[in-house]
């Protein structure tokens, strides 16, 4: 590993509060966006990284510096994504449900929002890109789904991968990213956003 | 559509397909308008999630970090002296052991018990010798005190 890195990790056993910094500012823009991929809402994505932060403070006391370093940090990260979504456990918000529930991540437009006025068939009525529908339907799905397709996307993670981090397995992985998709194009193409 | 072929369409997105399954999937498609549909929908969304923006990183994040490391540092302090605390018991209860086992020796004194009854009646004469002088102090202080009789 990176000599500088591993020095860092020396001075944090000795409770080195610069080190804990420089450390962490250097991986933490990676870690907020697994966090952020997955819940879709910054609150949330910080709420969670505060969490992430100190289990990463505790645990660099006995971590061995010889070892790779950012597997571990995201293995922190992710197991503490499961942890806090079991804890505060949502509401599973059902894509065949009514598009205009309220609640987290609830998705407050219709999909005709984004077709053409019907008397006005020049205007063109989009509210917000691809992306940001794509975004509100990601934080929608159920946080299975949600969970496997952000490590299958976000991670590039393999599905042999995703198990293990999971501790699923590897057809349950496959089924929840396959379903995730099928939801997902399924609402897009009641948006039109897939129209070939 | 048949879930066989939804399955085998999620792993062509994926590159998963072995040759056969290949075959038989363009073997399919050739025939299934609804799938042809469904695998460029899929393709579509595949390529949608690949290329979603750049997560901005919130400017609190740097804020967060602090507020964390500044409870770990006070949960580390607390916990140093509670450390020390245990480990000046540890060694006052260590003494004490020692001055037990270094006096455990009494109580295998063939003579002990006998020196210990001696010892106890000597108290006892003691004690009670004292317990008159007491009764009788005032004359006592009077002999050795001025002005006390």
């Amino acid at each position: 590993m990176d000599t500088v890195i591993t020095n860092l990790i020396k001075r944090c056993k000795k409770n080195d509060e610069d080190a804990f910094n420089q450390l962490l500012s250097h991986y933490e823009g990676y870690l907020y966006r697994i966090c952020y991929s997955f819940t879709r809402n910054k609150e949330e994505a910080l709420d969670m990284m505060q969490e992430v932060y100190i289990r990463i403070f505790r645990g660099l006391n006995s971590f061995d510096e010889t070892r790779p370093l950012l597997p571990w940090l995201k293995t922190i990260t992710v197991n503490t994504i499961i942890n806090h979504t079991k804890k505060n456990r949502l509401p599973v918000t059902s894509l065949d449900g009514e598009w205009n529930q309220k609640g987290s991540g609830s998705l407050e437009f219709s999909p005709a929002d984004y077709l053409a006025a019907e008397d006005d068939p020049e205007e063109t009525v989009i509210v917000g890109d691809t992306s940001d529908i794509v975004n509100n339907l990601i934080a929608q799905l159920p946080e299975q789904y949600r969970m496997a397709l952000t490590l299958r996307y976000h991670e590039e993670m393999s599905y042999e991968q995703i198990a293990g981090a999971l501790g699923q397995p590897l057809g349950t992985v496959k089924n929840s990213v396959f379903r995730a998709r099928n939801q997902l194009r399924k609402k897009m193409q009641a948006c039109e956003l897939l129209e070939v | 559509m048949d879930n066989k072929y939804s399955d085998l369409l999620h792993q062509y997105i994926d590159g998963e397909l072995g040759p056969l399954e290949k075959i038989i999937l363009e073997e399919h498609l050739l025939s299934c308008p609804a799938s042809r549909r469904e695998l460029n929908q899929l393709k579509l969304l595949d390529w949608e999630l690949k290329h979603q923006p750049a997560i901005e990183l919130p400017a609190e994040l740097a804020a967060c970090r602090m507020a964390a490391l500044k409870a770990h540092m006070a949960a580390s302090t607390a916990g140093e002296k509670r450390q020390k605390s245990s480990v000046a018991k540890d060694l006052w209860r260590m003494q004490l052991r020692i001055l037990q086992n270094s006096s455990s020796f009494i109580s295998i004194n063939p003579v002990s018990r006998t020196l210990g009854r001696t010892t106890m009646g000597t108290f006892s004469l003691v004690g009670k010798a004292a317990g008159t002088a007491l009764k009788k102090r005032k004359p006592l202080l009077g002999r050795f005190i001025p002005g006390q009789a």
